[in-house]
């Protein structure tokens, strides 16, 4: 419990994220390069999709992505309904539009994927419709954040949609195995070991760290913008007050 | 030169792959760039009312000094 309320105190928590911040940026540009380079030059087009399986490198990376946000949100919403802990709210606020974001990447780059693999650009089929609602989930959360005059009752109706919306994190992990889908099962996270090539797998595992730093990155300078925010906000009512 | 047809050919997926990435990009570019945006106007704002502040607490110690 004391390292969780360690950081709740906000300078804290900005000192704490100047000196983390330089470091997350580097190792996201280094693993993004890397992650480009292996993706075009070092690894090998697909036996059976020939070259357009390099938009993997960026369309499997989006969707973990798309998850793992999600699962944030609803890691932090919990902490802000049982905890009251402060930086729960401005964590899943800033993180829902860089999560929203992704879940479009993974929906439109899977359908430049799917148009000439598939021959079509949509198909409603189990993981394609259960990711769509995933994006719908995102816009929701981030209208309700907004949606009240008092933004503790926006933050609360957010966070109770992003536990309830929870649900469909393991209907979109598993519908490839539920379902008869069109959409590939699972290649790298499966119980017997990842059935995907080296070749591939590690340029797929860079990009994925990149992505995952991208997003600590923007999360950490939104979380420090929201600070200056709330400051602004006291400082304001202080002058009123005072005058 | 025909190796770089090639390459951005892609074996005929070039259209898809590379729209893939250039979405990518720019998608990824204007969350950080926004982001970023935000912080820089906040910090601004935030050193303009902290000089403000300054300036009306100086200003208040000299108008109480001036009166006998």
């Amino acid at each position: 419990m004391s390292v969780f309320h360690r950081f709740a105190n906000p300078n804290r928590f900005l000192k704490l994220t100047n000196t983390v911040l330089p470091w997350v940026s580097g190792i996201t540009v280094v693993s993004l390069v890397a992650g480009l380079y292996m993706a075009f030059f070092t690894s090998p087009p697909d036996y059976q999709q020939g070259e357009s399986v390099r938009i993997m490198y960026i369309h499997v990376p989006s969707a973990w992505m798309a998850m793992f946000i999600y699962t944030s949100i609803a890691i932090a919403s919990v902490c802000s309904l049982i905890w009251r802990h402060p930086l729960a709210d401005l964590a899943a606020k800033a993180s829902a539009p860089i999560g929203a974001g992704f879940t479009f990447l993974a929906l439109a780059t899977g359908s430049l994927w799917g148009k000439p693999m598939w021959g079509a650009w949509w198909v409603w089929d189990a993981r394609l419709t259960s990711v769509l609602i995933l994006f719908f989930l995102y816009l929701g959360h981030m209208a309700l954040m907004n949606a009240f005059e008092e933004q503790e009752r926006g933050n609360r109706a957010a966070a109770i949609l992003a536990i309830v919306g929870f649900v469909n994190i393991p209907i979109i992990k598993f519908s490839v195995d539920w379902w008869n889908t069109l959409h590939q099962p699972a290649s790298v996270m499966r119980a017997d070991g990842p059935s995907i090539d080296p070749s591939m797998l590690w340029p797929l595992l860079i990009m994925g760290l990149a992505f995952k730093f991208f997003y600590l990155a923007v999360l950490l300078i939104k979380i420090k913008s929201e600070l200056i925010e709330a400051k602004l906000r006291k400082y304001r009512r202080a002058m009123v007050d005072s005058a | 030169m025909d190796q770089i047809m090639n390459f951005f050919s892609m074996g005929n997926y070039g259209a898809y792959i590379w729209t893939a990435y250039i979405l990518t990009a720019v998608v990824m570019l204007s969350l950080l760039v926004t982001t970023l945006q935000r912080l820089h106007k906040n910090q601004a704002e935030l050193e303009e009312l902290q000089q403000l502040m300054e300036s009306a607490k100086q200003s208040n110690n000299k108008e109480e000094t001036a009166r006998p």
